[in-house]
């Protein structure tokens, strides 16, 4: 089951918050990630791959409050916080791709400049994630060796140098071809997703979990 | 035959380096010139200056005998103008293709269904409507080429000015894109290193030299 980009958006920032003020988790601050878990079971185990290798930092951090301040009973909160909030975003958000992101935020009417913004980073993270691996790659062709030497520490200064470089020339770019199509700092997203039926749903399982959570506050 | 473009003993230094002077050239309605010259020439300097991107030290540009001075004038003339990047990636400000190709139209204050139509039918024009919701940062670098030319073409300029369309792309690509350019009934300055791609279009060839642009 998918769920359209605001949605989904709006329905993860609002568990994510549920769940990032809780004191103590209990089974039923789980019933919304349950829920997606559910409706997910059709994309097999990647969301929970991703899961794992997330859970590698919250290990780490869950790791340094137990050994430095000694205390299981928080550590363990933030461990089950910090998954149930991941689980609720992948399983909500990333069926939806990079631009999911962008649309959410359009369909939940934020405001132009955000929304502008937002898709520019989305869109220069990709590109200059591209031109980092070519570049990564052309190193690798002529043979360099990483080394903890001043040498690589020079080379890995130059590759950091010539993306930066490389983000003013883009930048650059964006703007003169911003300036040649007249903008005006809109987009004028219209191939938005409108609300389905499964969103009704969405929101009834997303009401349930927020009369429990303050059931069990009060 | 009335002049569309003429660039007017145009030239330009970048720092202390003088990359060309007295470009002058007068291109008529449909005239195809395609400017050559080693890297470095400054043919793509060549055409950011006629759009009001780059600054240059002396001469001046007229667009339907209209001098261009102000940037309010160049702002006029860049409707006048489509100007094909390089690279796709630094022209494509849309996320998915038909809110790329629709982009201009609706900028312009176009209702949405009219734009839509508009940018659907060029999309048919150039073979490419399977792309159409397509997000514009997965499609391949020939694929992204012929959605920055959609973009372009739909806003119907009278100018078009190419800065290496054939770049990155492979034989297909260029054939097709080259096909495309030569059916297109419009004033075009082109700039490209590839001889076969120009002659494929039938443009008149042009060499840019420091002195200025010589007959090829």
């Amino acid at each position: 089951m998918k769920f359209s980009p605001p949605a989904a958006l709006f329905a993860a920032v609002i568990y994510s918050l549920l769940i990032a003020f809780r004191t103590d988790i209990t089974v039923y601050d789980a019933f919304f990630a349950l829920f997606l878990i559910l409706v997910s079971i059709k994309e097999g185990l990647r969301p929970l791959l991703r899961l794992l290798r997330l859970n590698l930092i919250i290990l780490f951090i869950c790791a340094t409050i137990l050994f430095f301040h000694n205390d299981a009973s928080y550590a363990l909160l933030i461990f089950l916080r910090a998954n149930l909030i991941l689980s609720a975003n992948l399983l909500l958000i990333t069926p939806h791709g990079k631009m999911g992101i962008y649309y959410g935020f359009c369909g939940l009417r934020f405001p132009d400049k955000f929304t502008v913004l937002l898709f520019f980073v989305i869109k220069y993270i990709e590109i200059l994630g591209a031109e980092y691996k070519k570049m990564r790659d052309s190193l690798k062709i002529r043979c360099f060796n990483p080394k903890t030497n001043l040498f690589t520490y020079k080379i890995l200064g130059y590759l950091v140098g010539m993306l930066f470089i490389k983000s003013m020339e883009k930048a650059k770019s964006l703007h003169h071809a911003m300036i040649l199509r007249g903008f005006k700092g809109k987009l004028y997203p219209f191939n938005t997703h409108p609300l389905a039926g499964s969103d009704t749903l969405l929101a009834i399982v997303l009401v349930a979990q927020t009369i429990l959570t303050f059931w069990q506050v009060i | 035959m009335s002049c569309t473009l003429s660039l007017n003993n145009i030239s330009c230094c970048l720092g202390d380096r003088t990359l060309f002077r007295n470009v002058t050239i007068n291109l008529t309605h449909k005239d195809k010139i395609a400017v050559l010259g080693p890297n470095g020439a400054g043919k793509t300097t060549l055409l950011k200056a006629i759009v009001g991107l780059q600054t240059i030290s002396t001469g001046h540009f007229e667009i339907h005998h209209k001098r261009l001075e102000t940037e309010k004038d160049f702002a006029l003339a860049r409707r006048e103008v489509g100007f094909l990047f390089q690279d796709p990636d630094d022209q494509i400000i849309a996320p998915t293709v038909i809110e790329e190709v629709a982009f201009g139209l609706l900028n312009e204050g176009m209702k949405q269904s009219e734009a839509v139509a508009k940018a659907e039918a060029m999309l048919d024009e150039l073979h490419i409507s399977h792309l159409r919701d397509r997000i514009t940062l997965n499609l391949s670098g020939g694929e992204k080429k012929m959605v920055a030319l959609a973009s372009v073409l739909v806003m119907k300029p009278a100018i078009l000015l190419l800065d290496e369309p054939s770049a990155a792309l492979d034989a297909k690509s260029e054939n097709k894109l080259a096909e495309i350019l030569k059916g297109i009934d419009k004033t075009m300055l082109i700039v490209s290193h590839d001889l076969g791609f120009i002659e494929k279009i039938g443009a008149r060839k042009m060499f840019l030299t420091e002195n200025g642009l010589i007959e090829g």
